[in-house]
């Protein structure tokens, strides 16, 4: 066996990813040669230098890249996005949605709403009670398909979306409980939307697999 | 899986996903970028860079390789195109004294060992770097740099000999402690 063979089984002998048979040819040349016996010191000392430390980075970094990324890249605005699971349950939220803007619209305007305008809105809060209704109908329904996937996907892989399920769910509740709270503010509404957005998307990707 | 509806909704345009890729990988890009510049203040400017560069790039994450394969692959080639833009700077920076805010110096030793990586032929260094010390195996790092496992393992005991003869003193020394 010649220098290079042996290096290269020292080097993997660091490694350890040596069968038997090699770790006893490279046993027998090291015992044949104390360069080579060296030479393995040495490399096993420079392995553990090689693993030194790092400093640490200075805090803020991410804000910096944040700002950065803020910049470059403005969040795109809510879309409803066609096929599959995602349509009708992001249609009937959408429904949902423009349905409460008007119903809160008509509800704060300063002229005395005359009897035509109250029916109007009286059936706009029918629609929109209707299409909370299938919404939440068609979530449940994905829900009920999802937990069935998770069941049979590897624990950890389960685990995770199952985190992020929960996480989704409960910025849903916060933003439920700030509409009701506070039902003149539109951006409650429009985060809501967002956050079921989130969900449908994020079980269709569980169901998908 | 989680990671992977992260990426989804970056593609799709949001962006505070970001925070969570950040999380995930800044502590070892910035490591690797400090083990290329070895300076605290371009480790930090650059790894803001590679991750304007995920954000810029990540539509064309197909999905087939693992993230973290993706994500080494265009850090590793970033740092290497900075470190060939900062050629003469670096050159110098090989006899620089350290820097204020520098590791702690048994660094006396980091130092030297920074200096004798930095002098490695390049693709012996991006081996060494990512494997003794990003803690890569040779299958990622094939992958990375597009060469075989085979070719990682060879330039490994290569980088490796290169090194030990260049600090046979200091390695002497720390086989005594």
């Amino acid at each position: 066996m010649n220098d290079e063979a042996v290096i290269e089984l020292i080097s993997r002998s660091l490694d350890e990813t040596l069968s038997p048979e090699e770790q006893a040819r490279l046993d027998r040349a090291l015992d044949a040669s104390p360069e080579l016996r060296e030479l393995a010191e040495d490399l096993a000392a420079l392995k553990g230098l090689a693993a030194n430390t790092v400093p640490p980075a200075s805090a803020g970094a991410f804000d910096r890249l944040r700002e950065r990324t803020e910049q470059t890249y403005p969040r795109r605005r809510f879309r409803v996005l066609p096929g599959g699971w995602a349509a009708p349950a992001l249609a009937m939220a959408a429904v949902l949605v423009a349905g409460m803007l008007l119903f809160f619209r008509g509800d704060q305007s300063n002229t005395e709403p005359d009897q035509a305008m109250m029916a109007e809105l009286s059936e706009a809060r029918k629609q929109l009670d209707l299409a909370q209704a299938n919404f939440h109908a068609a979530i449940a329904r994905m829900e009920n398909l999802a937990m069935e996937r998770l069941a049979q996907l590897p624990p950890e892989v389960a685990i995770a979306y199952t985190r992020n399920l929960e996480v989704i769910n409960d910025a849903i509740r916060d933003c439920e409980r700030m509409s009701h709270e506070n039902p003149g503010n539109v951006i409650s509404y429009v985060a809501l939307t967002q956050s079921y957005d989130a969900k449908v998307r994020l079980l269709e990707m569980i169901l998908e697999g | 899986m989680e990671e992977l509806f992260w990426i989804r909704e970056i593609k799709r345009g949001e962006t505070r996903y970001l925070e969570n890729l950040y999380r995930k990988y800044h502590g070892r890009i910035y490591a690797l970028c400090y083990r290329f510049t070895r300076n605290t203040g371009d480790a930090e400017e650059q790894m803001q860079e590679i991750f304007m560069r995920i954000m810029a790039k990540i539509d064309s994450f197909g999905e087939k390789s693992s993230f973290s394969t993706w994500v080494y692959r265009l850090a590793t080639n970033h740092l290497i195109n900075f470190v060939k833009s900062r050629k003469g700077r670096d050159d110098l920076a090989l006899d620089e004294t350290p820097e204020e805010g520098a590791p702690p110096p048994d660094t006396e030793t980091a130092m030297v060992l920074q200096k004798a990586i930095a002098s490695l032929p390049e693709g012996f260094r991006k081996v060494f770097i990512l494997h003794d010390q990003e803690g890569l195996r040779h299958e990622e790092i094939g992958e990375i740099l597009g060469i075989s496992p085979g070719t990682s393992r060879s330039q490994l005991s290569r980088a490796r000999v290169a090194l030990r003869n260049q600090l046979k003193p200091l390695l002497a020394t720390e086989r005594c402690i």
